[in-house]
């Protein structure tokens, strides 16, 4: 540190001493005013940035933040099957009144097929009970519980016992359990977003390669 | 029923709202996590958000506030009008709303006479 100043000092000196050196006479008066002066404007630029930055903290939490509160890793254990219970109730009205489900299920072949997918893809599967029937990995396949997280790639399931799974999208098979029938869901198809599922189209007929 | 643009959307937010308020005295973390799904879901769709329903979630960390469960309400003066403040437990941060007693806070899609048609 102060051999840096040290030098700074003497860089200083050495540049004073040229210019005292170098300018022609009538110039020599006006060295030390010129070197003195303070840049008024650079130094009020900076001031507003520091106020600018400290303005945008406050608006939202930052991914560092929301892993120190715990949001990102939910533990095997830290949620009872109990409390998920409720979510299924309300998810089984609400997945009734988006299928109206009260009217009966439209023919595979028909028109209203098309539109009755589209509806399907575009609600909601957290709170639902979903079971995996066929997978690439046998370990996985008889797994069942209450879906209460939907990324990307993976479901989070709690099952019965109270453990919570992640569960990959892309090489399962799920079955979903309505009260009066049950849907064949390919994970490979719901490698999507949650927030972007509700506003994507999907192709009509897809054929299921596993 | 009439059909209306973006119901299916609409369906999910109040759906997602319904678990998130649920959930919220026994998981505040997933509590948070289903109230950012569908502020995003909304954003994705282009749809507002009703007035009472984002009165209630926390600006921060978007999960919802509930007086003596998730959050602490206290009535605050300042500047000789009152101020209804929502203390969140998850992150910490303040919500506040002005509280005097001769104004009228409503908003507009609040009012009567903004509803146009009731479709059910
Ligand atoms: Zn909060």
């Amino acid at each position: 540190m102060s051999s840096e100043e040290n030098f700074k000092k003497g860089a200083a000196e050495a540049i004073v001493g040229f210019l005292n050196a170098n300018v022609a006479k009538s110039g020599l008066s006006n060295i030390d005013k010129e070197l003195k002066k303070d840049f008024v404007l650079a130094k009020k630029r900076s001031k507003d940035q520091k106020r600018r930055a400290s303005k945008k903290k406050v608006r939202c939490l930052t991914r560092a933040e929301k892993k120190e509160l715990g949001f990102y890793a939910i533990p095997r254990k830290g949620v009872q099957y109990k409390e998920v219970l409720p979510l299924n109730k309300i998810w089984l009205q609400y997945i009734s009144e988006v299928l109206e489900l009260d009217n009966s299920i439209p023919d595979p072949t028909s028109k209203a097929w098309e539109n009755f997918t589209q509806t399907l893809y575009r609600a909601d599967f957290h709170g639902s009970f979903l079971k995996v029937t066929r997978s690439k990995c046998p370990s996985l396949v008889d797994k069942s519980g209450i879906c209460i997280m939907d990324t990307r790639n993976t479901f989070k399931i709690v099952s019965e016992n109270n453990i919570t799974s992640t569960i990959p999208k892309r090489d399962c098979v799920f079955q979903m359990d309505l009260n009066k029938c049950k849907i064949t869901l390919f994970g490979k198809l719901l490698c999507v977003r949650p927030a972007e599922r509700s506003t994507k189209k999907i192709k009509g007929h897809i054929h299921p390669d596993l | 029923m009439k059909k209306i643009q973006g119901n299916d959307s609409f369906q999910r937010i109040n759906y997602l709202y319904q678990i998130s308020k649920e959930i919220a005295d026994k998981n505040p973390v997933l509590s948070a996590y289903y109230g950012n799904l569908f502020i995003n879901v909304a954003k994705k769709n282009v749809a507002k958000i009703h007035p009472d329903i984002k009165r209630q979630i926390c600006k921060k960390c978007r999960c919802i506030l509930i007086h003596k469960v998730t959050a602490n309400m206290s009535i605050k003066k300042k500047n000789k009008s009152k101020m209804v403040e929502y203390l969140c437990n998850t992150c910490g941060s303040k919500k506040n709303f002005p509280a005097k007693k001769d104004k009228d806070y409503r908003t507009w899609l609040e009012k009567p006479e903004s509803v146009v048609e009731v479709v059910s």
